[in-house]
């Protein structure tokens, strides 16, 4: 905390080859979501019965699907949901996690005890279930898919930000901030809170990587994106049902998954490192 | 007699400790055990025991960080710990504190200018230019240059670290402040830029101090007068020239002797205490300091002994004090 913060993370940041791979990866992705529209060969809805499950060719670089469609297309357009549902459900879980956080670790005793007890409830669901459970009484949306993945995962954040809470509450400086007559409000956002943002960001990193796994396990299940919108777990539906004929179906959304997550996880471990050398294992 | 800012009337601080699971019985470690404790108007009032005697606590509870247990602080001849809300706020303008440590008493994340500039915000007292222009005014009665007002603290050393905790203890022109060790963790040529730097504040704000130390120099540099705290308890108190002259209780002797003397030739007679410090959770019956005194006597096993003026001025808690 007492030496120049930021020029030392990007050296460190900048050393770690993972980080910088992960990062890549990150930035590539919003590159292609963002320019989707503009970057996507062919319109990821058009049907082509005539060419259907067509292997890799020069014209369809991932193939064709059951319909027809460009696999390459609705990938890039699947990686836009992706990044879409990554984002918006780890805001949730952030936004939850950081005021019950908060709360629990700056008031302890009774809301403290509270607050924790209903974490260990939430974290006693099998998350995976509990999605699928009420899932089952709502409408597929991708809406209601951001909802439920960012209001099953914010227990994690609530332990990181309560802990954090525990220790800097006593620090002097938030009891010089009592001396001078500073409010609690005041003291949780503006004395504790951005002090406790490094391990938040860490934690959101990592945890766009969970949700994006979840959206693809979700809609791979039939339960998440619905067709026609393009997902990279509704792609692999697909790919599954073909898996005998068509490979390429199930082997490029996979990959894109994979890269996907490790990069956001590489990214999250790489930014944790370069904020606090001693913390590496 | 001089005018009473502070009186700390039977102060005592019990922090709870986990009971025994067998016995269920509570014990409670007694920080602050009952001290008495008038601070003049004007005046630099030295606190200092060794740590872990409860004289940091004592600081904390005169400016409602803790509550006592029991006990009555009286500012301007008003009780301030049934005080709350507004209230509350309105006393937080009169008395402020140095903290010890320069290196967490700021805000990581905040440049020196909004540190300093704080207190006026959250008292509604000054605004957006007004205000940046009394935190440049405060950064330069303490010896920073305005310039300097848009750094972090990680960018300034400790001695200027400590600087700018004082220009946030200024801000609010309080009559009281608070020193909790404010030079312990500096070094050694720093420490006297700072107490000089207090000294001379304390002139042109007509600040009172209760200045808190282990360090028995810097308390008799800076003091009017010094009180002595062990096991939360005030064992001596008096004028500083008189307490270091003539120590009247056996630990003050003891400490005093203890005081490192730069001078070769002169073999320095040091008294020695038996043991450590005990516990505060279970002091010995008594006055405290009976086990480790060199003339205790079975009164001293038996009862507590009261701070009573011996002399003029000079206040001693001890059975068999000279």
């Amino acid at each position: 905390m007492n030496r120049p913060m930021k020029t030392d993370f990007w050296y460190r940041f900048s050393k770690n080859r993972l980080a910088v791979a992960g990062s890549a990866v990150v930035v590539l992705l919003f590159v292609l979501s963002i320019f989707a529209p503009w970057i996507s060969p062919c319109d990821p809805a058009a049907i082509d019965l005539k060419n259907i499950l067509q292997p890799p060719s020069a014209k369809h670089w991932f193939g064709t699907d059951q319909l027809g469609r460009d696999v390459l297309s609705r990938m890039i357009w699947g990686a836009q949901i992706s990044l879409k549902v990554g984002f918006v459900s780890t805001g949730i879980a952030i936004f939850i996690g950081t005021i019950l956080g908060a709360l629990a670790g700056y008031y302890g005793r009774w809301v403290d005890a509270v607050i924790m007890r209903f974490v260990d409830i939430m974290l006693c669901f099998p998350a995976f279930f509990l999605i699928l459970a009420v899932i089952a009484f709502l409408e597929p949306s991708i809406w209601n898919i951001m909802i439920i993945i960012g209001a099953t995962g914010w227990m994690g954040i609530t332990r990181l930000v309560r802990a954090d809470f525990i220790s800097l509450k006593e620090r002097d400086f938030v009891q010089a901030a009592r001396v001078i007559g500073a409010g609690d409000a005041r003291i949780i956002f503006i004395h504790v809170l951005p002090n406790c943002m490094a391990s938040v960001l860490v934690a959101a990193t990592l945890g766009v990587a969970g949700a994006i796994l979840t959206e693809s396990a979700l809609s791979f299940l039939g339960i998440g994106v619905q067709p026609p919108t393009p997902s990279w777990g509704n792609i692999l539906t697909a790919g599954k049902d073909n898996i005998d004929i068509a490979w390429w179906l199930s082997l490029y959304p996979g990959l894109a998954i994979l890269v996907t997550v490790l990069g956001y996880n590489m990214l999250g471990e790489g930014i944790r490192d370069s904020l606090d050398p001693r913390l590496r294992s | 007699m001089a005018d009473i800012l502070v009186d700390i009337r039977g102060l005592r601080k019990h922090f709870p400790v986990k009971g025994s699971p067998i016995s269920g019985r509570k014990s409670a470690v007694k920080a602050v055990d009952g001290v008495d404790l008038a601070v003049y108007r004007g005046e630099t009032l030295g606190l200092v025991g060794e740590s872990g005697c409860g004289k940091t606590t004592l600081g904390r509870l005169v400016v409602r960080l803790e509550t006592p247990t029991s006990g009555e602080i009286l500012f301007e001849g008003e009780n301030i710990l049934g005080y709350g809300g507004e209230k509350l706020k309105a006393f937080r303008r009169e008395v402020q504190m140095i903290f010890q440590d320069p290196y967490s008493s700021l805000n990581p994340r905040r440049s020196a200018g909004s540190t300093i500039g704080e207190p006026l915000l959250v008292h509604g007292i000054s605004a957006g230019r007004e205000r940046d222009e009394e935190a440049a005014r405060l950064m330069e009665k303490v010896g920073l240059t305005r310039e300097q007002m848009g750094r972090y603290p990680h960018e300034f050393s400790g001695g200027q670290r400590q600087r700018i905790g004082i220009a946030r203890a200024l801000a609010l022109r309080p009559k009281l402040i608070i020193a909790d060790e404010p030079v312990s963790a500096l070094d050694v040529s720093i420490q006297a830029q700072i107490l000089n730097l207090l000294r001379s504040l304390q002139r042109e704000f007509e600040l009172t101090y209760l200045f808190i130390s282990h360090d028995l120099s810097v308390v008799e540099h800076m003091s009017d007068r010094v009180a002595v705290m062990y096991l939360g308890k005030i064992v001596e108190l008096a004028a500083s020239a008189d307490l270091y002259n003539r120590p009247l209780h056996p630990y003050t002797q003891a400490l005093i002797s203890a005081i490192p003397v730069a001078d070769p030739g002169r073999m320095s007679r040091r008294l020695r205490t038996r043991g450590d410090v005990p516990s505060p959770i279970d002091p010995p019956a008594g006055c405290a300091f009976h086990p480790r005194c060199s003339r205790s006597s079975d009164a001293c096993r038996d009862a507590v002994p009261a701070l009573v003026e011996r002399e003029k001025g000079h206040f001693v808690a001890c059975h068999l004090p000279g």
